[in-house]
């Protein structure tokens, strides 16, 4: 007896190690349907039921898919009538909406359903304007692209009306855009003055915030340049001060502050010096400090890549007519001096003198470089460093040269 | 008394060390913990190195438009983007959550798509989508360059729809978009998605088959002697292969197949070094005479609609190297691939197989395509997509003829090849001394009056015996691998087998 339970139970277990039976599917070969909703196009605002009428009473499952994804529905049966309520998640998407009636994985129906925006309720407006900067003169433009969308934030259709205005100084223009490729664009084009363009948009009732851009000046055109200077003589100590006309570009407007204006200076050897300044209300500034010795300067400004001024001349006089030269008893210390300036007073501290060194043969042994002090410049040739001899010198201030042979003890 | 003490001390000392362990341990782990996070550098956006995981054909067909001139290197960013776009969405579809989304849908966008997922998600809804051609034209992009909108046309889409993991509906899809993409920070993100109206010109049509002259008739499966199932890479060696091919031009035979394995090939991104190698070993063929059947995607088996995308790229740049060649008789799409029915699912399978004899027609309109079915059963399947039904018979060659007549009964006039066909000489414990090289030389025999008197071509296995099977081919089964070794027609020292006479050229 036991062993019959025995028996029992493992054929129990035996039957259910077996493989899982798939269910049975009914023949739905057969099964037929017809779609009883004619209406194909729709708007986001309608609530969207697709009917079909069967031969047979079944679950078919409806398949939905749209641009952003696939969902599939069941139906609510009425003896041989399916419905099927679109949710709201999928009719409120516009564009196709591509629906398949499904039977046991085989399509037995399908069809596209259009769905498109609402026209007039409360639609929403993204602007977007750029570049935000532009420069004058009407060959730059901002573009401004407007994507309208309806309360569900779908683009609205083809053909949509957006109203822009935009501003500048006394002049509003208005203009109507149409939608084109989900969004309606223009480019509006600078004018020929700076200032600033405020733009708006309008669809249907909703208005667009501000939009703002900027009209820089274009570059600049030429200029010229003008000095100023204490008085006109060579010594080494006074500034000059270079200045611009002030710089405006082809459309009279006055370039943007910080514009940098090179200024470049030629000198009667052909030395080329530089400074540069920047332009406060399209004037820029910029100085040098006056030659030690008569000069010539031709003074032309740049700004770089835009614009030039027509070079100047400058002249610098001689301040410095003559000076002494004073040696020691054992012609050791040479004192070069007082150098009087154009009103015969001492040349203010600094001026550079200089000094070469030859031998009897005429070669070079030294340069000394000092700097007046008090109108006075000393140079001493150590016992230890020229041995007694003749040396011939050659002393040079302020653009003036002297040579001497001297004999040293 | 004093061991007890030396016990203490050792015990005492080793605690000691282990404490020190311990606390050391846990300090590094608290320092690895607050080093962990993302790179600084990944706030910038700048170049990352991502494997491929999706790389659908995307064709630009115009990009002159009615607003700026558009860069070649933002086109290049766009194309990514939208790839990417497609590509979280469809992850997020088949899984239904959000991940990944935000960084290629805006806010507006995303919400719709979240709504979708909600909705799935409560419903069991479950979608596995795959695109597998974009032809997108610009429309407009904006002058400050962070606006685009494009239409992309006939999108080729591949849908399954499963509710609570039941497959409910399969189906193909080639709808066109609207597509409006925003530059923030960085990513190119969907804006706005709208399906619109099918372009009337359509360019996806279907190339048709054009007739090619080469016909396979008699010939091997190849790999040679001391690299079985690993031909390419460091082992390839076109001095082997040149005398290989000479032996088998000596025997009169026609044809060659060959075996390209999917990823030591290099996946998506085709390995050029190995292809060349591919394209000698096909030059070599040419120059002995020989037609070679290419058999793709060996060692492949996964078919995950994800994958498919990668699996055509890697196709595509195969099939665009060799088409043109002369050596060149048929594309095998797959070797078997019925033998992953049970564990991949049949419906799986098949429209891989689908998929892919589609994209290869479009890519080489001349080349004869077909599948290496492991029997003549199987052969039934997909006998409308295939250019020749290829199938392979290791059953008792009495059943052959039966087995034949029914597949040709099915195969709607299309030629037939015997694919691979042959019998181990192999003798030895795990068979109990049972085969011998005598047996093979009967099997040749019966089934080459089989075959010629049907007249079917034949590509039998294989010309040599191997030392060496990999594991991935037929198992670690002893009985197995050592049965696989020993059905060439030659040994592995090049000595000629009994049943090499029998086998005689196709006339």
């Amino acid at each position: 007896m036991k062993n019959y339970i025995y028996i029992i139970l493992l054929f129990l277990f035996c039957i259910s190690c077996g493989k899982k039976e798939t269910p049975k599917k009914q023949n739905t070969k057969n099964v037929a349907f017809t779609l009883i909703t004619s209406k194909k196009n729709y708007t986001v605002s309608d609530s969207i039921s697709l009917e079909f009428s069967t031969n047979q009473q079944n679950n078919a499952i409806l398949v939905l898919k749209n641009a952003y994804g696939i969902t599939a529905i069941k139906p609510k049966l009425n003896s041989t009538k399916l419905t099927y309520k679109i949710p709201s998640n999928f009719t409120k998407i516009v564009g196709n909406l591509k629906w398949l009636l499904v039977l046991d994985n085989s399509t037995k129906l399908q069809g596209t359903l259009n769905i498109t925006p609402e026209t007039n309720n409360y639609p929403k407006l993204e602007t977007y304007l750029g570049p935000r900067s532009i420069v004058a003169g009407g060959k730059d433009f901002s573009m401004l692209v407007n994507a309208p969308t309806d309360r569900f934030d779908n683009p609205l259709q083809t053909g949509t009306k957006v109203a822009i205005k935009h501003q500048f100084k006394k002049e509003v223009i208005t203009d109507t855009l149409r939608v084109k490729n989900l969004v309606a664009w223009t480019n509006i084009f600078s004018p020929q003055k700076t200032g600033r363009i405020l733009i708006t948009s309008l669809v249907d009732s909703t208005k667009s915030k501000e939009l703002t851009t900027v009209i820089l000046p274009d570059n600049a055109s030429n200029f010229t340049v003008d000095y100023s200077r204490n008085h006109k003589y060579a010594d080494g100590n006074q500034i000059i001060t270079f200045t611009t006309s002030t710089i405006k570009d082809n459309h009279g407007n006055v370039v943007s502050d910080g514009t940098l204006v090179l200024f470049t200076v030629k000198d009667s050897m052909g030395n080329l010096l530089q400074t540069n300044g920047t332009t406060i209300n399209g004037v820029a500034i910029a100085k040098l400090l006056h030659p030690s010795k008569k000069e010539s300067w031709t003074v032309t400004a740049y700004v770089t890549g835009a614009a030039k001024s027509d070079p100047i001349m400058v002249d610098f006089s001689s301040a410095i007519k003559d000076y002494k030269i004073q040696l020691s008893t054992n012609n050791r210390i040479i004192t070069i001096g007082p150098i009087e300036s154009f009103m015969q007073q001492f040349v203010p501290d600094g001026l550079t003198v200089t000094v070469c060194i030859y031998t009897k043969d005429g070669k070079l042994l030294n340069t000394i470089k000092t700097t007046s002090l008090k109108g006075i410049a000393k140079f001493n040739f150590d016992e230890n460093f020229y041995k007694e001899g003749t040396y011939n010198i050659k002393i040079e201030a302020a653009g003036i040269i002297k040579n001497k042979v001297i004999m040293l003890k | 008394m004093k061991i007890n003490k030396t016990i203490y001390r050792a015990l005492l000392l080793l605690s000691f060390v282990a404490l020190n362990g311990l606390v050391l341990i846990g300090i590094s782990a608290i320092l690895a913990y607050l080093n962990t996070g993302a790179e600084r550098t990944s706030i910038l956006h700048i170049e990352q190195n991502f494997e491929e995981t999706y790389t659908p054909k995307i064709i630009w067909y115009n990009t002159t438009n009615e607003g700026r001139e558009i860069e070649d290197q933002t086109l290049q960013t766009i194309e990514e983007d939208y790839k990417n776009a497609w590509n979280v969405r469809n992850i997020a579809l088949a899984s239904n959550n959000m991940y990944g989304v935000d960084d290629f849908f805006t806010t507006s966008a995303r919400a719709k798509l979240d709504s979708i997922i909600k909705l799935n998600a409560k419903n069991g809804i479950t979608l596995v989508t795959t695109s597998i051609q974009h032809n997108p034209t610009i429309d407009f992009y904006s002058a400050d360059g962070k606006l685009v909108v494009f239409t992309d046309n006939n999108v080729e889409q591949y849908n399954e729809v499963y509710s609570n993991n039941n497959l409910i509906s399969t189906f193909y899809s080639t709808p066109s978009y609207k597509v409006m993409m925003l530059l923030e920070d960085g990513f190119w993100r969907i804006r706005h998605l709208v399906e619109i109206n099918k372009d009337t010109k359509n360019n996806t049509v279907q190339p048709t088959k054009q007739q090619h002259n080469k016909t396979i008739a008699s010939g091997v499966n190849y790999y040679p002697k001391n690299t079985p199932w690993d031909m390419f890479g460091q082992t390839f060696n076109s001095k082997i292969i040149e005398k290989d091919f000479a032996l088998i031009q000596e025997l009169k035979l026609n044809t060659i197949r060959i075996f390209v394995p999917y990823e030591t090939f290099g996946k998506a991104t085709v390995d050029q070094k190995k292809l060349m190698q591919l394209k000698q070993t096909l030059d070599i063929a040419e120059k002995h005479k020989l037609n070679v059947i290419v058999t793709l995607f060996d060692f492949y088996g996964n078919y995950d609609v994800q994958d498919w995308t990668l699996n055509h790229r890697h196709a595509e740049q195969i099939v665009n190297t060799l088409k043109e060649h002369p050596a060149l008789v048929a594309w095998d799409i797959k070797n078997e691939p019925d033998l992953d029915f049970e564990s991949r699912g049949k419906l799986k399978v098949i429209a891989w197989l689908k998929e892919m004899i589609k994209n290869i027609r479009k890519w080489d309109t001349k080349t004869d395509i077909t599948i290496g079915w492991s029997s003549t059963e199987a052969a039934e399947n997909l006998v409308d997509e295939v250019d020749i039904i290829s199938f392979h018979y290791y059953k008792e060659p009495k059943d052959f003829l039966k087995s034949f007549s029914l597949l040709k009964s099915k195969a709607k006039g299309k030629d037939l090849v015997l694919q691979e066909y042959g019998y181990s000489s192999y003798s030895g414990f795990w068979n109990l001394y049972t085969g011998s090289k005598d047996e093979q030389a009967n099997y040749y025999k019966e089934m080459q009056l089989y075959i010629e008197q049907e007249n079917i071509p034949f590509v039998l296995w294989t010309l040599y015996d191997f030392e060496t099977i990999p594991t991935a081919v037929v198992g670690r089964l002893p009985w197995r691998k050592n049965q696989q070794k020993h059905f060439g027609l030659y040994t592995t020292d090049g000595q000629p087998k009994e049943a090499l006479k029998y086998i005689k050229p196709k006339k």
